[in-house]
């Protein structure tokens, strides 16, 4: 999984789950909220019906007291007590017991009222016959009313208690899963960053100590990886270019050399052949000594010739680069080569695309390197009496590969990274300077391109690959 | 008879061309000097010039410029031998005005049929 992936993940799931933590919170608060309002409206009812119970037991008792005494003050305060009962009554939302209780109550005041305005010695028979029974019937009810308004509000305060308590429980363990998820997220995090980083770091310090041979191992599936990939990429780059360096700066100094000692070598050379065929021309042809002076003229040519092939290497030769052909300067390579390849019983056979866009190289310099690497395909398919020559072009990522294959005596495994060092050569003597892929070397190199020799070994073949950029 | 001049630094060289002078009797005035030779060009007028391009204190394209900027001198024939061969020489030896050109080491046969060119 990638690390962005990953970030967000979790990310993702710590956010969820604050947002259900919180969801949870607020609606238990908002739970707790409403039975604690209930509670408190239960427990204002329950209050009233206490003082209508109060003053309800006033008024049975200044009813007695105006039958017992017949003082009038006691109706009066019956009347106040009426009027605290209705006040009370007000306060209370509709119910059943509230109507039950007025449909009694009512009656018991109109039976009240009935009696106080009745003689005194009607009063008592009155009371005890209508009255009494019913002021029982209503003071039970109220009692009951009390009685039931208590019960509900103990189980609500019990109701109350119990949400409170599961609140916190549950509170308390998603804030626990909270941490744990997020502890266990933090850590699948941060070995997906800080394990590879290490790596990273590890590997950075030691290449850049210098040791460009050090690769970076990291799982290769996320955006460490690919950095690490990236960056082994730059290493190998980086490698390669310090190869190159060190080739081109040897190249470089080896070419001033060659320069120098071609010329000096020039001038008494010109002297050594100059003089052989000068003394060749003045003797006899049947003089003995004709032999030898003959063996040193072509001593003298060949040393010509390496001087020439020295000095070619060594020189900044004109470069122009133009729009180029390839195909065109295959063809004309080909052309140059043919009697000879005719005449060694070798097959071209050429593999080249349709659409091939156009090089921008110093065509001449690249003729020569071509010429080169067919004169040697040929050189090395002469033994066999027979040979194949396959040349393929390809391009990819802007880069155009010329491959020259051939079916000859090959190169031994430990030649094949010298065959571009200067003087390297296994033709016969006199055959090759060992210059030839040295010169080639440098001009692919200048042309900022690669030239590659590869071979399976002795008798297998050899392949030679440029690559240009287009 | 033509004044042939050989002005060469390189003893091998210039005994070389001594010695292919004289079987094939040519003669020619020997410098192994430039500035030597420059005085004496002023003073005798050669009708040819064969010299080698890389000299001390003044070199062969240096003479060549010299000659061709004097209008008594300037229709002398020059011939260079060089050691240094490469296009870029040639497209500069043709652009001096210089004759004929051979590069190190040469061919007796070819540098006398380039001698003999310039003779007739």
């Amino acid at each position: 999984m990638s690390i962005k992936t990953r970030l967000f993940t979790a990310f993702g799931v710590l956010v969820v789950l604050v947002l259900s933590i919180s969801l949870i919170f607020v609606s238990y608060t908002y739970q707790a909220r409403m039975l604690l309002d209930k509670s408190l409206l239960l427990s204002e009812t329950l209050t009233s019906w206490r003082e209508i119970s109060l003053s309800y037991e006033r008024q049975t008792r200044n009813v007695s007291y105006f039958i017992i005494l017949n003082d009038s003050t006691e109706k009066d305060k019956f009347d106040e007590q009426y009027d605290s009962i209705q006040a009370k009554l007000k306060k209370i939302d509709n119910s059943k017991e509230k109507e039950k209780f007025l449909l009694f109550y009512i009656k018991y005041i109109d039976m009240c009222k009935t009696m106080f305005s009745s003689s005194r010695e009607r009063r008592f028979n009155y009371y005890e016959e209508n009255i009494m029974p019913l002021e029982k019937q209503v003071l039970k009810d109220v009692t009951k009313t009390i009685d039931d308004y208590y019960a509900l509000l103990n189980s609500y305060e019990a109701t109350v208690k119990n949400v409170s308590r599961r609140n916190a429980i549950i509170s308390i363990s998603f804030g626990l899963i909270a941490v744990l998820v997020g502890i266990v997220l933090g850590i699948i995090t941060f070995t997906a960053i800080w394990v590879p980083l290490t790596a990273l770091i590890k590997g950075t310090q030691v290449i850049g100590e210098g040791n460009l041979d050090y690769r970076i191992t990291v799982n290769p599936n996320n955006e460490m990886g690919k950095l690490a990939l990236s960056f082994n990429k730059m290493v190998d780059n980086l490698r390669k270019l310090q190869l190159q360096v060190v080739q081109m700066d040897r190249m470089s100094s080896i070419g001033q050399l060659a320069g120098g000692v071609a010329h000096e070598i020039n001038n008494p050379l010109t002297g050594v052949l100059g003089q052989a065929q000068l003394l060749l021309e003045k003797l006899p042809k049947d003089d003995p000594s004709a032999l030898h002076l003959q063996r040193i003229e072509q001593a003298a040519q060949r040393c010509r010739k390496i001087v020439r092939a020295l000095l070619d290497f060594a020189r900044e030769k004109n470069y122009i680069y133009q729009p180029t052909n390839i195909e065109t300067l295959i063809n004309e390579t080909l052309n140059f080569c043919e009697t000879e390849m005719r005449s060694s019983n070798i097959e071209v056979s050429k593999i080249i695309p349709m659409k091939l866009p156009p090089v921008k190289v110093s065509s001449s310099h690249i003729q020569q390197v071509f010429l080169n690497i067919v004169n040697n395909s040929i050189h090395a398919m002469i033994p066999n009496g027979w040979g194949k020559l396959t040349i393929e072009v390809k391009t990819n990522n802007n880069m155009v590969d010329i491959s020259f294959k051939d079916t000859g005596i090959g190169i031994k495994k430990d030649n094949v990274g010298h065959v571009f060092d200067p003087f390297f050569t296994t033709k016969d003597i006199g055959k090759g300077t060992g210059l030839g892929l040295t010169v080639s070397y440098g001009i692919i190199q200048k042309h900022n391109g690669e030239v590659i020799a590869k071979s399976e070994g002795e008798g297998k073949g050899a392949e030679f690959i440029i690559r240009l950029p287009i | 008879m033509k004044r042939i001049f050989i002005i060469e630094d390189d003893p091998d060289v210039s005994l070389l061309i001594k010695d292919v002078f004289e079987a094939n009797a040519v003669e020619a005035v020997f410098f192994s000097s430039s500035p030597l030779a420059l005085k004496e060009i002023k003073k005798q007028r050669p009708d040819i010039i064969i010299m080698d391009l890389m000299m001390p204190n003044i070199s062969g394209f240096e003479v060549c410029q010299y000659i061709r900027a004097d209008l008594k001198l300037k229709d002398i024939l020059i011939m260079v031998i060089t050691g240094y061969d490469s296009p870029k020489m040639r497209k500069d030896i043709f652009s001096y005005g210089i004759d004929d050109y051979l590069p190190k080491p040469f061919d007796v046969k070819v540098f006398m049929e380039k001698v003999n060119r310039f003779l007739k």
